[in-house]
């Protein structure tokens, strides 16, 4: 009991210290809720971190168009930094992931996905390999892997690590700990991935598949040095997730009203800034294979 | 007569233990620096990154941004101002706090008649209160220090919001844990006499302590006030590997981009604004310790002339004028500190917050029993091996910084590497070796500034990606930044040391590493070891959250977790690592005793 | 053979040696006095070759100490024992190892911590013969600063003895001791000059014991040397003018 009750009082405090040398703006911003509420927006940073807020800008802009209010980006570092604002509040709608999706969901009664890009229900992971490995493209799962060194994206990424992982359970019956066997390791993004397959500090990656062909295009990757090994099967990846909070700080029937806007959506700009061509309608049963796929996957031994 | 000496002093002995202790920890670690497949080249790797340092960018690598965007100078000035500013916010309320909790960790302000054992009951009863206020603020900034404030800023955010000033806050707390810390030892190390005269006088314990025992101290609070300002600095860029808006981000992102152009651009930024602030305060430091030349002879004896012409240093009015005025500015100045958009008021976010950190199996059963087979289960699995981990990676990082520093501290001692070794005459010397002595100390200066002002967390970031995910780039890490550190500290301690023994033996023939070894060290040597103790446990705290870079020390389970909003699992671990400092803490404290004992007594 | 020919020294402004020049033979022993600040210690530290002359010339054994380079230096070093008025003992070393380090300068750098750390018996038994010399063999092993004031002057003598310097400098051997063991102190320190046939020379405040223990006097005002000459040719109007006390 001791153990909580310090950080408690040290919270309260903070909190106190908060509350106190704010409260003026606190008060009126309850007013605010009625006539200019914000609507923050995040998104999980998955790939061209750099810049975020400026690339993500045109998005606000058409909403803020569409939904007469203010709209704004909110960057966020790590995709479980972007998980734990949706739950606190501080984003009411969130550029998710298929797993920080059921996790922003899971984390809030009541949070609908709502849209998600055309192509992202058909979405996929490549395994990519150094050619020094000698692996080339088969249709199975290549369980020589299981003695290379071997890197996901993010913790928290589906097609960097959850569904991997998935995979490597389906065909193995092993966790990860017990499949591979030496360590492996987090880059913290799809393109560190491609880029440390690429040269080498890792053997085999996995990651988005969207990520290895466009580094590819751009010539940031090199056919020669990093091949794919392996397709994964496709799942449902990215959407946008509605806080249910929307509807009171906006008025009943907010959110139907943003997924209409999100998915007549022809604003070029905007749709670029997604990365993608069209946005399609969904709800929370779309990603009811990925929560469960969560439930059984495991890092531990 | 026996003219055996005993062969086994204490002093011999902690030098063998931490050889000792050296060696196990390395052999543990295991020497394969790069645990990389073979198809890997991390000399291409090494040398992808370090050629761009000789090209900074000046301009965006990403080309896919929007053409109205604001170019990137622009955008890593603000992330630098935004850095300085959490930096100074944070400081501002650390320092009222460390000040107030200083005080009461002191025990140089009680009054004398409750100092030593009391007899009657009244006295008694005072005694114990104020032995209870001691204690309880002993334990609360110990605990405020134990949690490195990345961590404290995860757990903030979780229920107060995202807004700058909630990562104030949790800078603010651990801050002023060791300002408190350093404050009371500080002023518990003032010599006596003065308090003790004004209370054969007449004043008042509290008032004598006013009075001579807290100026007495000020310089040494001031020095050490700028020392962690800079520390703040540096944290508060680290704050942005989590998120806040800070130069931190601005490095994460641009090098998980591979654009290492931008990161070279940002770690000049980052590094250029510490060696300020350190090389500012080691100037208002001299400044500090010395009395300052007269400016010019006073025309006559009226007040005011008087005053005019009283020596006194320019610089250091300057100093603190500028850092109030920019700890104003930081409070007033840029966009709203705390800004607060949810729509769940903080209270009930706080109350859900509290309500997860309780474990899992309490919450359904609502009986404290069951937690401990949910103990049992976190330690075996996972908390035995990280707390294992983390106190390895921080002992081997310390002590192989220690190892060098060693080496190398003589050669930067201003009194040392000079043509006139500690201001004695030594022979006719061509003008190059005069012009390379003065050269070789300033390099190795030059070289502890810059390791020192890199936080050790974008080191280990930025090594991993040379050196593969494994303990090692954790433990160069934090070797390098330490060396800088310790060097800085040792060499202040060869530098303000008496002279006469070691110019003495130059006068007899020995060399200035003769002089060195048998002059300064034996004398400095309790001071030198204090410091490895001090560092120890912040190189505990650090290679905790090191962890965070995935690789298995406390810190890489404290972010799944978080990530996965396992807070009573995060919680678990976060005190795993309160715990050893706490520890470390109690040992620190005898240690430092015994070592002032044996200093200045037989 | 110590020769100093037309010495200057200053430190900034302040003028520490005024053309001094002086001669000292092998095996001679010598007292310098004057009042304080007068230059007695400087003249020791420049003789100790811990500060260059600004000009002029000092030669020891016929070698000009300025013109060296800082070999030959080291060299001539060894061959000079120098007790400075603080001692210079490193205060948290035993006895023994303090007596060692007079030898600092003709080890190498290994060499001398080896000494340190594990002395030979043959040298322990050398510093023990040493030390009961000068009176203390009991404190061999004993921690510096845990001996009086006294026994750290004898230390030092100890230490210097053991430098094997054909040349001993003490400045004010006997400033911090008491009446009774300044004399036995001083007692000592000539005794034993006489006996390893060395050169002392040795800064005195007190002109009784100069008188006693020295036959030659050498003082000095206001960085000049104003007297040299066999101590029983002072006299007191020698006395009035070194310390001046006819203008009060």
């Amino acid at each position: 009991m001791k153990l909580v009750t310090m950080p408690a009082l040290l919270g309260s405090a903070a909190l106190a210290i908060l509350s106190s040398c704010n409260s003026s703006t606190e008060e009126s911003s309850n007013q605010e809720t009625q006539n200019n509420a914000v609507l923050r927006f995040s998104a999980i940073p998955d790939i061209d971190t750099t810049g975020q807020t400026e690339r993500y800008q045109p998005v606000a802009d058409y909403l803020s168009k569409e939904l007469g209010i203010k709209v704004e980006f909110v960057a966020s570092p790590t995709y479980g930094a972007s998980v734990q604002k949706f739950k606190g509040g501080d984003i009411q709608l969130g550029w998710f992931g298929g797993v920080t999706g059921v996790q922003a969901r899971q984390a809030v009664e009541g949070a609908q996905a709502i849209v998600a890009g055309a192509a992202d229900l058909e979405f996929k992971s490549y395994f990519i390999a150094n050619t020094s490995t000698g692996l080339t493209r088969s249709d199975s799962f290549p369980t020589a892997i299981k003695d290379l060194k071997f890197t996901y994206g993010s913790q928290n990424s589906t097609s960097g690590c959850i569904m991997p992982t998935h995979f490597i359970m389906e065909s193995s019956g092993k966790t990860p700990k017990d499949f591979f066997t030496h360590d492996f390791g987090f880059s913290g993004s799809h393109d560190k991935t491609a880029e440390l397959v690429n040269n080498g500090t890792f053997q085999v990656g996995a990651l988005n598949f969207k990520t290895y062909e466009k580094g590819i295009a751009n010539g940031k990757l090199d056919k020669d040095k990093c091949v794919i090994i392996w397709e994964t099967p496709t799942y449902a990846d990215y959407n946008m997730t509605a806080h249910p909070i929307l509807n009171k700080q906006f008025g009943e029937g907010f959110i139907s009203k943003l997924q209409q806007a999100l998915i007549e959506c022809d604003d070029k700009a905007a749709l670029d800034a997604l990365q993608r061509e069209k946005l399609v309608e969904v709800n929370n049963e779309t990603f009811e294979g990925i929560a469960s796929v969560m439930r059984k996957v495991s890092f531990s031994k | 007569m026996r003219v055996k000496p005993p062969i086994l002093s204490w002093r011999r002995a902690t030098v063998i233990g931490f050889l000792c202790l050296l060696i196990v920890c390395l052999s543990k670690l295991g020497f394969e620096f790069n645990q990389l497949p073979e198809s890997a080249d991390p000399s291409a790797a090494a040398y992808s990154f370090f050629s761009a340092a000789l090209s900074p960018a000046l301009v965006d690598q990403n080309l896919s941004l929007p053409a109205d965007s604001q170019p990137l100078i622009i955008r890593l000035l603000k992330a630098l101002l935004n850095t300085l500013r959490y930096a100074f916010v944070a400081m501002s309320m650390a320092v009222p706090v460390g000040l107030a909790l200083g005080f009461l960790c002191s025990r140089s302000w009680w009054p004398t008649t409750l100092q030593h054992k009391a007899t009657s009951i009244p006295t008694k009863l005072a005694r114990t209160t104020l032995n209870l206020i001691y204690l309880s603020a002993r334990f609360s900034i110990t605990f405020m220090r134990s949690i490195h404030e990345l961590i404290w800023v995860m757990l903030f955010m979780a229920f107060l919001g995202d807004s700058p000033l909630t990562a104030c806050i949790a800078l603010a707390l651990p801050f002023a844990g060791t300002l408190a810390k350093v404050f009371s030892e500080i002023i518990d190390e003032q010599s006596a006499n003065a308090t003790d005269h004004l209370q054969l006088s007449g004043a008042s314990s509290v008032s004598a302590f006013f009075a001579a025992r807290f100026p007495q101290s000020l310089p040494d609070l001031l020095t050490y006030t700028l020392y962690r300002l800079e520390c703040a600095i540096r944290s508060s860029a680290v704050l942005g590997f989590i998120g806040i808006e800070t130069i931190g981000l601005s490095i994460k992102q641009s090098y998980e981009n591979n654009y290492y152009n931008e990161v070279w651009t940002e770690l000049y930024l980052l590094i250029f604004v510490v060696m300020l602030f350190d090389v500012l305060g080691s100037k208002v430091r001299y400044r500090l310790s010395t009395p300052a030349v007269e400016r010019s002879t006073p025309t006559d004896l009226s007040l005011k002339s008087l005053k005019k012409c009283a020596p006194s240093w320019k610089l250091l009015p300057l100093t603190w004028s500028l850092l109030l005025v920019g700890s104003i500015a930081a409070w007033t100045l840029g966009p709203p500190l705390n800004v607060y958009h949810s729509a769940i008021s903080r209270w009930d976010r706080t109350q859900v917050f509290f309500e997860e950190l309780v474990p899992e199996p309490v919450r359904a059963s609502n009986h404290w029993n069951d937690a401990l087979p949910w103990l049992r289960d976190l330690w075996t699995s996972n908390g035995k091996e990280a707390l294992l981990n983390t106190v390895l990676i921080a002992s081997s990082a310390l002590l192989l910084a220690a190892v060098f520093g060693y080496i190398l501290v003589p050669w930067a001692s201003r009194n040392i590497s000079t043509p006139t070794p500690f201001s004695s005459f030594n022979g006719r010397t061509s003008r190059i070796k005069k012009w390379l002595w003065s050269t070789l100390g300033f390099c190795i200066r030059t070289l502890f500034l810059i390791t020192r002002s890199i936080p050790e967390y974008i080191i280990a970031f930025l090594l991993i990606g040379i050196l593969g995910a494994h303990a090692w780039p954790l433990v160069i890490a934090l070797a390098i930044h330490n060396f800088g550190i310790l060097g800085r500290l040792w060499a202040e301690v060869s530098e303000n040391h008496d002279e006469n023994v070691a110019r003495q033996q130059v006068v007899s023939g020995g060399s200035r590493l003769q002089a060195y070894l048998c002059g300064i060290l034996p004398t400095s040597f309790n001071r030198q070891l204090l410091f490895i103790f001090y560092r120890w446990e912040t190189c505990v705290r650090e290679s905790t959250i090191l962890g965070m870079l995935s690789i298995s020390s406390l810190g890489y389970y404290i972010s799944i977790e978080s990530s996965f909003l396992h807070y009573d699992r995060m919680l678990f671990y976060i005190l795993l690592g309160t715990a050893v400092i706490f520890i470390s803490d109690l040992i620190s404290i005898n240690l430092r005793a015994k070592l002032n004992k044996s200093g200045s007594h037989s | 053979m110590i020769e100093l020919d037309r010495s200057h020294l200053n430190f900034g402004s302040t003028l520490a040696l005024d053309d001094c020049d002086l001669s000292i033979n092998e095996g001679e022993q010598v007292a310098l006095i004057g009042p304080s600040g007068s230059g007695k210690s400087s003249l020791l530290r420049v003789l100790a070759t811990e500060h260059a002359l600004v000009s002029g010339d000092y030669r020891h054994n016929g070698r000009s100490i300025g013109s060296l380079c800082s070999k030959a230096l080291k060299n001539q070093r060894c061959d000079i024992a120098y007790i400075p008025q603080n001692l210079a003992l490193v205060s948290n070393l035993k006895v023994s190892q303090n007596i060692l380090l007079g030898k600092i300068g003709r080890q190498q750098l290994l060499a001398s911590i080896k000494g340190l750390l594990i002395p030979s018996s043959n040298e322990l038994q050398l510093v023990q013969k040493i030390l009961s010399e000068v009176g203390i063999p009991e404190k061999l092993f004993h921690r510096t600063d845990s001996l009086s004031g006294g026994q750290q002057q004898r230390v030092a003598i100890a230490r210097a003895l053991y430098q094997e310097a054909s040349l001993i400098l003490a400045d004010e051997p006997v400033s911090a001791v008491d009446p009774s063991r300044a004399h036995s102190l001083l007692e000592c320190l000539t005794q034993m000059a006489t006996k390893h046939t060395l050169t002392l020379i040795c800064s005195l405040h007190n002109l009784e014991y100069a008188k006693k223990f020295f036959p030659r006097l050498v003082g000095m005002r206001e960085g000049k040397i104003v007297f040299d000459g066999k101590s029983s040719e002072f006299t007191d109007q020698d006395f009035n003018s070194l310390y001046q006390l006819d203008r009060g």
